[in-house]
């Protein structure tokens, strides 16, 4: 199975280690990227929250030049995914729109492409039994929140999972071996694109989901979004909080549990350390 | 009645909006639902129940100069539970592109100073580059040296590069589009 690959700016350098470990994983799993040569920024949230031109110019002309990669396209980054995605929905439903937006983009997207998320190529794309084969180490005794945040989940034509109660990420977790927490700020927001925009967003919205995670006890925190993960890990010093909480990429647990070496996953690179708490579980 | 809440106002700016996003303001029937949700409700000036009614009553002078429209994190979740199937977070950017379109005096420092940054990294490189994004921004901000502590961790850490030579080509073809005082 072979994808045209976006990874969006924030897997280029802040979250490269999302990077690493989605190629890893999706490699050990069968699956071919191949990056789109001339992607750029989808715009996130300042385009459509400032200019209703560049709202659907950026993510068309993105999805104009992966199609010639391959239809299908791998978008790792939960905000990328749903830009993607909105504007291709629009697109796919809007003729006169699509003319429009082709001239203005200088070329001629015919509302031809698929867009998934990794979680949803690993559950979708591939049998369980392929991938529960391939665990050699279990996730045995940990305790995982499984955090889908927004863009993942709204609106319905960008989902990639029920809104108000999503379980791929509780159901792939469980399939590696772990246990999944019930808790109220699954589908809760982090403070989106407020990391340096407005602090104060990310100290009180990422400060109750980790204070619900810990009060439910659990070990650490997955998530599916470079945005989610930067605003769940940065500031945890800065945050009332009884203890820290690693933020692991669920890519990075899969990983773990499909026998990958620790070091060539990068979890060093979180602002949380993972070491110990994986350590003390058995998983490095 | 004040000219403020005339007849003339409130059908423009419904007409507005409707080609703006699509959503009949007229419909919405007030039951505050998207605020109860609303991930930034704690900090609004207007949260998005009276930011739909005051639009309803054609207050747009008002709207525009709000904080609130500037806090909205673009969750969704208004949008997502609103009985009445209004997509209120479209709303919330429609007017925010109106308050950058006209140029009006932000109710909001930062948040718009930012975006406008993030867009010429955009324009500029294809792909944003976090220093150069960082920098720009501080600098023009009201807070910039808050956070500067971070700085040397997140080199360390490799979550920022000093030399980013980043260039996304694909957006060369779309720089007339760009509408940035930047
Ligand atoms: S949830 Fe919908 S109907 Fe209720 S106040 Fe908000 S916009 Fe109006
Ligand atoms: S999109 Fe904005 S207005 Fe709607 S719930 Fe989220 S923060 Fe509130």
């Amino acid at each position: 199975m072979e994808y045209a690959y976006y990874p969006g700016c924030s897997l280029h350098v802040m979250s490269s280690e999302y990077d690493v470990s989605t190629r890893a994983v999706l490699a050990r799993l069968g699956v071919t990227l191949r990056e789109i040569p001339d992607w750029f920024c989808c715009g996130a949230s300042s385009a459509h929250m400032t200019d209703a031109v560049l709202t659907d110019a950026l993510p068309a002309k993105n999805l104009a030049l992966a199609v010639k990669v391959n239809q299908r396209i791998a978008v790792p980054c939960a905000a990328c995914l749903h830009r993607l995605k909105k504007t291709d929905h629009k697109l796919k439903n809007d003729d006169a729109l699509l003319k429009n937006v082709n001239e203005s983009i200088k070329d001629n997207y015919q509302g031809n492409a698929q867009i998934k998320h990794p979680l949803e190529i690993i559950q979708d794309d591939l049998k369980t039994e392929e991938l529960s084969e391939k665990i050699t180490r279990p996730l045995n005794n940990l305790k995982v929140a499984c955090y889908y945040g927004c863009l993942l989940v709204r609106p319905a034509e960008a989902a990639i999972d029920d809104a108000e109660n999503p379980e791929r990420l509780d159901r792939l977790m469980n399939l590696l071996g772990a246990e999944t927490i019930n808790w109220g700020f699954k589908v809760e927001c982090c403070g989106a694109g407020m990391t340096l925009a407005h602090k104060e967003s990310i100290i009180g919205l990422a400060g109750r989901i980790l204070n619900d995670a810990i009060l439910n006890e659990a070990d650490c925190i997955a998530v599916a979004c470079p945005m989610c993960h930067t605003n769940l890990d940065l500031y945890q010093d800065q945050m009332d909080l009884k203890r820290k909480v690693p933020i692991l990429y669920f890519t990075e647990l899969l990983g773990l549990a499909l026998g990958l070496d620790y070091n060539s996953l990068e979890i060093d690179k979180h602002i949380v350390p993972a070491k110990g708490m994986l350590l003390e579980k058995g998983l490095v | 009645m004040s000219k403020q809440f005339s007849s003339e106002n409130i059908a423009r700016l419904n007409a507005e909006i409707l080609v703006k996003c699509g959503v009949d303001l007229k419909e919405c029937y007030q039951c505050g639902k998207c605020s109860a949700g609303c991930s930034s409700n704690w900090m609004m000036d207007y949260r998005p129940h009276v930011i739909m009614r005051l639009a309803q009553l054609g207050q747009r002078a008002a709207i525009l100069a709000s904080q609130a429209i500037w806090v909205c994190t673009g969750c969704e979740i208004c949008s997502a539970r609103c009985p009445r199937g209004i997509d209120v977070a479209a709303v919330v950017d429609s007017f925010r592109q109106l308050a950058v379109a006209e140029d009006v005096r932000y109710g909001e420092h930062d948040i718009p100073l930012f975006h406008q940054y993030f867009l010429k990294e955009t324009r500029d490189h294809g792909r944003v580059r976090e220093l150069p994004l960082v920098a720009n921004f501080k600098i023009h901000s009201e807070h910039p040296l808050s956070d500067f502590a971070l700085g040397p961790t997140l080199l360390a850490k490799g979550k920022i590069k000093l030399v980013d030579d980043a260039k996304g080509s694909g957006v060369n073809d779309l720089q007339e589009l760009f509408k940035l005082k930047v």
